[in-house]
């Protein structure tokens, strides 16, 4: 480089300053005020809209219910009950056969699926405390396929193959082929000797939208027929 | 050379960094050098944008990267409308209106951009050729998009490395090829050959794409019969998704196709050719920036640590969106030409109309485009007492 860089310094520049608010340079289309209404006018517009269009598209309210109003317990074994026995842990999960598949099962767990959604998990582990093992089942939920997961309350006297432990309810959003549907997710788990079983319930979108307690009888099945080793 | 105004009576001064005689200023008009910085800094001046001049390169700023076309004196009023909408947001959430706070969230931006594509008069001779190219295109394919993922998401409510596969990084990658479909629509067009052009249609396809994606893809939230959750954990989801989502998925879409209109184009001197922000290289980053939100999106459980990840790569595609767009208006420019006098819509000098302003040295290209033509006369009017 052989140039000195020109000594201009700013005031000698010969550019004269454009007066404001006279040239092009200074004119808004949309002055400030105008512009401030015309988006809060078009962000308010679409949010009423599509406000209004969700609410309508909303399935009508169910009659508000907790944990308490799931149905009672089935008094006697399924016509079609086929049991499901876990070798390593040894314990036996019952379910209705025309409603669930095993979906997946390894040596600590089995999946229950039916349509291809998972419907029930029942996993056994050693003995920890019930509220960890279900805080712990929680924090592992697949945020993809359940959406907007809400923690709602823990369940009230919640059992496990009718041994008493913890249990969480939550709603979540489940996304599958067929859309978006409100489920509700209990997560139980209870403690004997020296194994926990944690069983994680998906009330299934078949049945229906209302998201409040396990609809689904055969659900119920699974849970409170779960047979413990040695009982 | 169309030395025709009074451009051609200021004494001509060469540039140490060009050569060429260019008016007296602080920054070359031709290849827009800073003259008065030592020179190591001044041929590529990092320390002044060159869309916006008043800003170093290297800043994460979202309106003077997005909104380039918009002088410096307009650009405080977008950037408190968004800072307003982002309050008013949090506010619904903490009125527990869920649902008009995920829809604000996803328009805000959205309105934000097409009132500046209105306000800057870029695009007035085809304004519906370009909305609805880019933005049009942008949100019918985010329809589609929020249609086809749950079909291809595999319903196990479990995390398993399959779903983090599927799910984070082939449906992140395909969101980013589809929001680059609008653009390239215009790609050929000649009237739209500057490389802002390509970087104002990579932002508003995106800004397309990502609104109908928040409103279609939480369709099914939305119309849920749902209450509770906490309002910390819902503001901060609408953050991470509408608001940091958004500026992410403008950042990666526009770096790729400012990158892509400089190529094609041909219109850069060969002044600053670079692989490091070459096309591949702005592709490369883009693609691997969406892969990571898209895999962390399946593992970060807690919301604050989402947050700070979209945050981050916000910052680093607005940075590494302004490199490229830097590197491109310094480089673009077939030849030296010193026009009629004009006023600077950047900082209101009467000056010669050229590449750059030689008083704040902005990329004259990065202005309204009526500035360049319109103003013309009138400033010269007025420039004679
Ligand atoms: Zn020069
Ligand atoms: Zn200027």
């Amino acid at each position: 480089m052989s140039y000195a860089p020109p000594p201009t310094p700013f005031a000698a520049l010969p550019y004269p300053v454009a007066p404001p608010l006279r040239s092009a340079a200074t004119r808004r289309r949309l002055s400030p005020l105008l512009l401030v209404l015309v988006a809060v006018a078009a962000i308010a517009v679409v949010v009423v809209i599509i406000t209004v269009a969700a609410s309508a598209a909303r399935p009508a309210a169910p009659t508000h219910c907790v944990y308490a109003c799931a149905p009672p317990k089935t008094g006697q074994r399924l016509v079609s009950s086929t049991s499901y026995n876990n070798q390593h842990w040894g314990y036996t999960v019952d379910y209705d056969s025309t409603v669930f598949q095993v979906a997946q099962q390894d040596t600590d767990s089995v999946t229950l699926g039916t349509n291809g959604v998972t419907a029930a998990v029942v996993k056994a582990m050693s003995a920890t405390s019930p509220a960890s093992a279900v805080q712990a089942t929680i924090n592992n939920l697949n945020t993809s396929v359940l959406q907007n997961i809400q923690d709602k309350n823990a369940i009230p006297g919640a059992e496990v193959g009718e041994i008493p432990g913890a249990g969480e309810y939550l709603t979540a959003t489940l996304v599958t082929s067929q859309g978006g549907t409100p489920v509700a997710l209990q997560v139980m788990a209870a403690t004997q000797g020296s194994m926990t079983i944690v069983v994680e319930l998906v009330d299934s979108p078949a049945q229906g939208n209302t998201v409040s307690g396990i609809q689904n009888t055969s659900l119920d099945y699974v849970l409170s027929e779960l047979i413990w080793p040695g009982s | 050379m169309s030395d025709m105004n009074s451009g051609a009576q200021l004494p001509l001064e060469a540039c140490p960094h060009c050569g060429e005689l260019v008016p007296p200023g602080r920054f070359c008009g031709n290849c827009g050098a800073h003259l008065i910085a030592d020179a190591d800094a001044a041929r590529a001046r990092y320390h002044a944008y060159a869309a916006g001049p008043h800003e170093p390169v290297l800043r994460p700023a979202i309106v003077t990267t997005l909104f380039p076309h918009l002088p410096h004196r307009h650009t405080h009023l977008f950037r408190d409308v968004l800072a307003a909408g982002v309050v008013v947001i949090a506010l619904l959430c903490a009125l527990r209106l869920f649902t008009s706070a995920t829809v604000a969230a996803a328009v805000l931006l959205p309105v934000l951009y097409l009132l500046y594509l209105y306000e800057v008069e870029v695009y007035e001779r085809a304004p519906l050729l370009v909305v609805g190219a880019t933005f049009g295109v942008g949100a019918a394919l985010g329809v589609a998009y929020a249609l086809v993922v749950p079909v291809v998401v595999h319903p196990s409510v479990v995390v398993t490395a399959g779903s983090v596969l599927v799910s984070g990084v082939l449906l992140a990658a395909v969101a980013q090829l589809l929001m680059l479909v609008g653009p390239l629509l215009l790609l050929r067009r000649v009237e739209f050959d500057e490389t802002l052009d390509g970087l104002t249609f990579g932002v508003s396809s995106a800004l397309g794409f990502t609104m109908t994606v928040i409103i279609a893809g939480y369709w099914h939230v939305l119309t849920s019969p749902l209450s509770g959750g906490s309002v910390v954990d819902v503001i901060l989801g609408l953050l991470q998704i509408g608001i940091l989502g958004a500026f992410v998925n403008a950042a990666t879409t526009a770096l790729i196709t400012s990158a892509l209109w400089l190529r094609v184009h041909g219109h850069d001197r060969g002044r600053f050719h670079a692989a490091w922000h070459g096309l591949g290289a702005a592709a490369l980053l883009a693609f691997v920036v969406q892969i990571v939100l898209g895999v962390l999106q399946r593992v970060l459980t807690i919301e604050v640590s989402a947050v700070i990840a979209w945050a981050v790569a916000a910052a680093v595609a607005l940075v590494a969106l302004r490199v490229v767009v830097h590197h491109a208006l310094l480089d673009e420019g077939a030849e030296r030409a010193i026009g009629p006098d004009s006023v600077c819509a950047e900082c209101h000098h009467v000056v010669p109309t050229m590449l750059f302003c030689p008083v704040c040295g902005v990329a004259r290209s990065a202005a309204p485009k009526r500035m360049s033509a319109a103003s013309a006369p009138a400033a010269t009017a007025e420039a004679a007492p």
